[in-house]
């Protein structure tokens, strides 16, 4: 049975059109399918807040979902859920994002929901302290998360100024906050000016994109740019806490996307953390013990990219498991086998086509796209793409990165053994 | 062979066959066995989980390597889970490979256990055990549920205790399995592209020497316990609130209102409790959910907030379930609880994996094979009357409430 001629690409061309006011729209359309996502991602990160007041955006991004237009705050979610429509979204250090997903006959009826958030939100008096104490209980949350908190901690050694803040603002400023000053912040911040918002699901494209024009045709703003990130120097660093566990991060420079030898670097990190057999897994968790969770991947910030290794452990193996992992970071250098290659190929071809069965993760790839590739890539070209490296493509690729230069980040009790070295 | 639609079959050894077909890229495939932690006897604590582990730790004719390459030859998604009431090996690949995954994950059930795997693999878990302890999150609800059950089974951690997984042998583990792990208690469910005779001749080949047997569950009397209970440990820093309650089980009729009702309280996104907590700040998260078991079921939520306002938001966590209990769902909010949770039907069903799940426990709990579709009709038929009238025979209220907090600073 050959099966092959439905396996490529999206069932339909994507749409890719920026509206007058500059809202990019990207449809996927998948025309009979009876669900739809919506995801809206646009530059409202905690980058942009201002010095003296880190955590503006997490309260912005909460504030502006309690009511909009005709609608406060209660009767707004009553409208949502009166579809069906499952709400979702966050803030991040660069961007914000919102979406939903429901059944694709509604979308008329969401989107405008949706949309209004954006260019007709209420910003009520009334709301604004609710949605700062959630901000401040958030941060305070932080606490007793002890991955999420090793992963801020990677930031803030990865880069010095605004690009090194939290993400969840600061407890000091958050405390001090004011309705008018975050209102202030709404008109520069929450601006069709580089924004995005992907559809994918049941429906035409030209309606789905008309659909998006009407729902979004009143909101008006030009961005402010943001600034440049500045990468620091890689230094080791250990972070006191009292976990039954030490939480260990490694940090060190990657192609960031669409740099020379990107491809071959997803290719190279599938074999090295991605595929089930892959040697960090293998080195770490299958023949030694020594974690339950072990990880690696390439994360982007404002054209920087790096790399982010992580596993947990109890203390008195951390000093091991730190060794290990940086034995197979510079053995990495060396290059891998003709084997190692096909398996993640077929791991990367394989996750993509999956994926490309559920809405959701449709829309975040092509919102991701758009903001790390500045366009939707069609799915045939990301899989040709994948085909293309050859092993000494991929090698001489992994011969050309720099020494491993890493920032090594441990959290908990004291690192045992000593035997880690900087 | 229509496009759309179920195939079921059993075979000579008692192994169960179910088929969901669609027309998808990609195919499903789960084994799953009407195993958890709740078939352990105490002394066993873990063991279910723990021979979840070893199953990728290979078979008489592969290793840990060999097991884990098959898996990205095949390119296919692949993980397994264990709960209270199932160990469920899963995984999903483009259509064609269905017939190489099926027997990858039939191998699985059948792990060699060699002794130097046991003890790797036990480190994974006492490491998964630690990992535990650092979330207060989950660590909350495993000493809250211990405390609820009072001694039944389905109070009893999934992980195991350190003291337990550390006491269990290959060859405890070994007469657990052949107790337990019979083709009586399994099923293997296909989702997404398939040709039905193709699977049942595979399957019926590849386990023709599987032992039929399987253990018989036991379901003692559930006397919960009430009221409130705290702890309170070193490396907590906020107060996570737990609580439970007696709801309808998994073959009760009214498990379709059971969930309604509680997502009309505990919505984390509109529901009564984050109106009443999250929106003003309170907590950083309010939720309550329906957890339906075998014979069993429970009402649960969760809070987490400050300790300092622990007190306020317990008495609020109270007041509102209670107000709620009184005053039972109004039309618009059972409604809304409708189409919403129809919509997560849906999204689950957008991709053969996601039907995979529900489709085996609906076949488990109640020997049905339910569609989407049939789902999506059954929950917007559910009236509220329905829902009104559950609420007097199982109050949603906490029945026992449990905190993990911070030490108190001496």
């Amino acid at each position: 049975m050959s099966r092959g001629s439905r396996l490529i690409g999206e069932d339909a061309p994507l749409v890719d059109v920026t509206l007058p006011h500059g809202l990019r729209v990207v449809v996927d359309a998948m025309p009979g399918r009876a669900t739809l996502s919506a995801q809206l991602r646009w530059p409202l990160g905690t980058v942009g807040d201002p010095d003296d007041a880190l955590g503006t955006a997490v309260v912005l991004h909460e504030w502006l979902q309690r009511g909009a237009g005709g609608l406060d705050a209660r009767a707004q979610a009553d409208a949502f859920d009166r579809y069906g429509a499952q709400r979702g979204g966050g803030v991040g250090r660069e961007h914000a994002s919102l979406g939903f997903a429901c059944q694709a006959r509604d979308a008329a009826a969401v989107l405008p929901l949706l949309a209004a958030s954006l260019w007709a939100p209420r910003l009520d008096e009334a709301e604004f302290e609710g949605a700062r104490q959630l901000a401040l209980q958030e941060l305070a949350a932080l606490a007793d998360a002890p991955a999420e908190r090793l992963s801020e901690a990677a930031v803030a050694a990865r880069y010095a100024g605004a690009h090194g803040r939290g993400a969840y603002g600061r407890r000091s400023h958050l405390g001090r906050l004011r309705p008018d000053a975050v209102r202030r912040q709404a008109t520069e911040r929450l601006v069709p000016d580089g924004a995005v918002l992907a559809l994918a699901g049941g429906g035409e494209a030209e309606a789905l994109v008309d659909l998006a024009a009407r729902a979004f045709g009143e909101w008006r703003g030009r961005a402010v740019p943001a600034p440049a990130p500045t990468v620091r120097r890689p230094r080791r660093r250990h972070l006191a806490g009292d976990g039954a566990q030490t939480q260990i991060a490694i940090l060190d420079a990657a192609v960031p996307p669409g740099g020379r030898g990107w491809t071959e670097q997803a290719l190279a990190m599938a074999a090295l953390a991605g595929t089930s057999a892959s040697r960090l897994w293998t080195e770490v968790r299958e023949r030694r013990g020594l974690a339950y969770e072990v990880a690696s991947g390439v994360r982007t910030q404002a054209g920087d990219a790096y790399r982010f290794t992580y596993a947990a452990t109890t203390p008195s193996r951390a000093a091991e498991t730190v060794d290990v992992l940086r034995r197979e970071l510079e053995r990495w250098r060396e290059g891998i086998a003709e084997d190692e290659l096909r398996r993640a190929r077929t791991w990367l071809r394989a996750n993509l086509l999956l994926d490309g069965e559920a809405t959701g993760a449709r829309v975040a790839r092509l919102a991701s796209d758009v903001v790390r590739f500045g366009r939707p890539r069609p799915l045939a070209e990301v899989l040709a793409a994948l085909e293309a490296p050859t092993v000494d493509d991929v090698n001489r690729f992994l011969a050309g990165r720099p020494p491993l230069a890493a920032a090594v980040l441990t959290m908990g009790p004291a690192v045992g053994g000593g035997g880690t070295r900087a | 062979m229509s496009a759309t639609g179920h195939d079921h079959a059993r075979l000579p050894n008692g192994l169960r066959l179910l088929g969901e077909r669609s027309p998808a890229r990609s195919v499903a495939v789960g084994l799953m066995f009407d195993v958890g932690a709740r078939d352990e006897r105490k002394d066993e604590g873990g063991a279910a989980h723990f021979l979840e582990h070893l199953a990728f730790k290979g078979d008489a004719g592969r290793d840990a390597d060999d097991v884990n390459r098959a898996f990205d030859e095949l390119g296919a998604r692949c993980n397994a889970s264990t709960s209270h009431e199932r160990t469920f090996y899963y995984g999903a690949a483009l259509a064609e490979r269905r017939s190489e995954l099926t027997a990858l994950l039939l191998a699985l059930a059948r792990p060699a256990l060699r002794p130097e795997d046991v003890e790797l693999e036990r480190q994974v878990i006492l490491e998964e055990i630690a990992m535990v302890d650092d979330q207060p999150s989950a660590r909350a609800f495993e000493l809250g549920a211990e405390r609820f059950f009072a001694g039944h089974p389905l109070g009893a951690s999934v992980l195991g205790t350190p003291a337990t997984v550390s006491s269990l042998t290959g060859e405890r583990l070994l007469r657990f399995q052949r107790r337990w792990y019979g083709s009586e208690r399994a099923l293997l469910a296909v989702t997404g592209d398939y040709a039905w005779d193709e699977v049942v001749a595979q399957v019926e080949a590849l386990t023709a020497a599987w032992a039929p047997g399987g253990g018989r569950r036991t379901y003692p009397a559930l006397v919960p316990r009430s009221g409130v209970d705290e702890g309170r440990a070193d490396g907590v820093t906020r107060a996570h609130l737990t609580w439970f309650a007696p709801a309808p089980s998994a073959q009760d009729p009214a498990r379709v209102a059971a969930a309604l009702l509680a997502r009309v309280v505990g919505d984390e996104d509109n529901g009564r409790l984050y109106w009443a907590l999250v929106e003003p700040g309170l907590v950083d998260e309010a939720a309550a959910w329906f957890d339906p078991a075998d014979r069993s079921g429970t009402f649960q939520g969760y809070a987490a907030t400050d300790d300092t306002l622990h007190d306020l938001v317990a008495e609020r966590v109270d007041a509102t379930l209670a107000r709620f209990e009184r005053e039972g769902p109004t039309a618009d909010e059972w409604a809304r609880a409708q189409r919403g949770l129809a919509t997560e039907v849906m999204l689950r069903a957008e991709t053969p994996m996601g039907r995979l799940a529900g489709l085996a426990d609906a076949w488990f709990d109640r020997g049905e094979v339910e569609s989407a579709d049939a789902a999506v009709d059954r929950i917007l038929a559910t009236s509220v009357a329905g829902g009104r009238a559950l609420l007097e025979r199982a109050p949603i209220a906490a029945r026992f409430r449990f905190s993990w907090r911070p030490a108190r600073s001496s």
